[in-house]
């Protein structure tokens, strides 16, 4: 009788603690940050490159979590998503530069480059080497596309 | 009248003769050598709506042109050979393809490429007829306020390997006895065999 009592008594123990245990998990929101783009990895200084990452809800239940978009290990930008279980959202930092160099970019351990270069010096050379040429194979593609309407080039009426 | 766009008048008088089509892709592949100040060797084809026309060989020296009758595979002049009435004035756009590009102005870079084998820049911006030197201006309507225009330049050489030119043609012929719908061109280039030795020279002729 107290055995049976006993054993019914565990199983609804075990019932709870598991229910209580899946409850509690459910209640952590975890998130995961991946495919870091960098498009394009070369920029003019001051062109806005925006800098995407995507970010995933894992966890069991709604949660906020903050981006932080370091260039050289300094805070550049950050940016908070709520997020539903499983939801996925796309985050998008615009960054610009006014120095040419070579940046370190990274969104929580996620790393790339991204290089900065300076236009009006590229060219300057570039004038400089095609003033000098004097001489070059070419092939030229000439591409027209007309909407033509059927009466574009209709011919004048006939006077009566 | 401005002469790139009589070729262009060349190419619709064609889309005429042909067939009045719903719409109309008209493709001219242009390929040959340039040397300083204005000799060109070059062949041209053109196509429409996938149908290629008979293509024709032209030497330009100076202000001299000389086609090879695509009949006869004789050089002659190329006032003497009819087919070249359809040509005529393209080859403008490849003796102007330097000024072209010294009148470009960067905007974005639109990344890394590479063009035949060469690391390049890509870069977008513009071409303002206002920086375009007189002996370009003319062929440039008034009215167009500037071109698209992309080059991939070379990030070791500097040199301009690609070049792409996107002009629209609205507004930009007023003839009042012709009536051409709206629509737009795309010039491609490509550049290569920088400085390297190459003889342009007057054919013999038939006559």
């Amino acid at each position: 009788m107290y055995k049976k009592l006993l054993i019914s008594l565990l199983v609804i123990l075990s019932v709870v603690f598991t229910a209580v245990l899946c409850s509690c998990e459910a209640e952590e929101a975890k998130f995961e940050v991946s495919n870091l783009v960098i498009e394009p990895s070369t920029a003019l200084t001051g062109q806005i490159v925006p800098v995407i990452v995507e970010v995933t809800n894992t966890g069991g239940t709604e949660g906020t979590y903050n981006v932080i978009l370091l260039v050289d290990g300094v805070e550049e930008s950050s940016e908070s998503v709520s997020l539903s279980p499983g939801a996925s959202e796309t985050v998008t930092f615009n960054l610009a530069r006014d120095i040419a160099g070579e940046y370190e970019i990274e969104v929580v351990g996620l790393k790339g480059e991204l290089i900065v270069v300076d236009f009006g010096e590229i060219f300057e050379n570039t004038v400089q080497v095609m003033s000098d040429i004097e001489s070059y194979h070419f092939t030229c593609t000439l591409e027209i596309e007309l909407p033509i309407p059927e009466d574009a080039f209709s011919l004048p009426e006939e006077l009566p | 009248m401005k002469r790139h766009y009589l070729s262009i008048i060349a190419l619709l008088g064609l889309v005429v003769a042909v067939s009045i089509l719903a719409a109309c892709i008209i493709a001219v592949e242009i390929e040959g050598d340039y040397v300083e100040p204005d000799n060109l060797h070059m062949s041209m084809v053109i196509e429409m709506n996938g149908e290629k026309l008979p293509g024709i060989e032209v030497v330009k020296i100076s202000e001299d042109v000389y086609v090879k009758n695509p009949e006869t595979q004789q050089w002659m002049r190329g006032e003497d050979v009819e087919e070249y009435e359809q040509y005529q004035g393209l080859e403008e756009f490849a003796l102007n393809s330097i000024e072209y590009i010294l009148a470009f102005e960067g905007t974005d870079m639109l990344g890394d490429e590479d063009i035949n084998g060469i690391p390049c820049y890509h870069v977008k911006g513009i071409i303002s007829p206002e920086k375009i030197p007189d002996s370009t201006k003319e062929l440039l309507s008034t009215d167009t306020e500037s071109f698209i225009a992309e080059l991939w330049i070379g990030k070791g050489d500097y040199l301009v390997h690609q070049m792409m030119l996107e002009i629209e043609l609205e507004d930009a012929y007023d003839d009042p006895e012709m009536t051409i719908p709206a629509g737009s061109f795309t010039l491609t280039y490509q550049f290569s065999r920088f400085n390297e030795p190459i003889s342009i020279e007057a054919p013999e002729l038939l006559y």
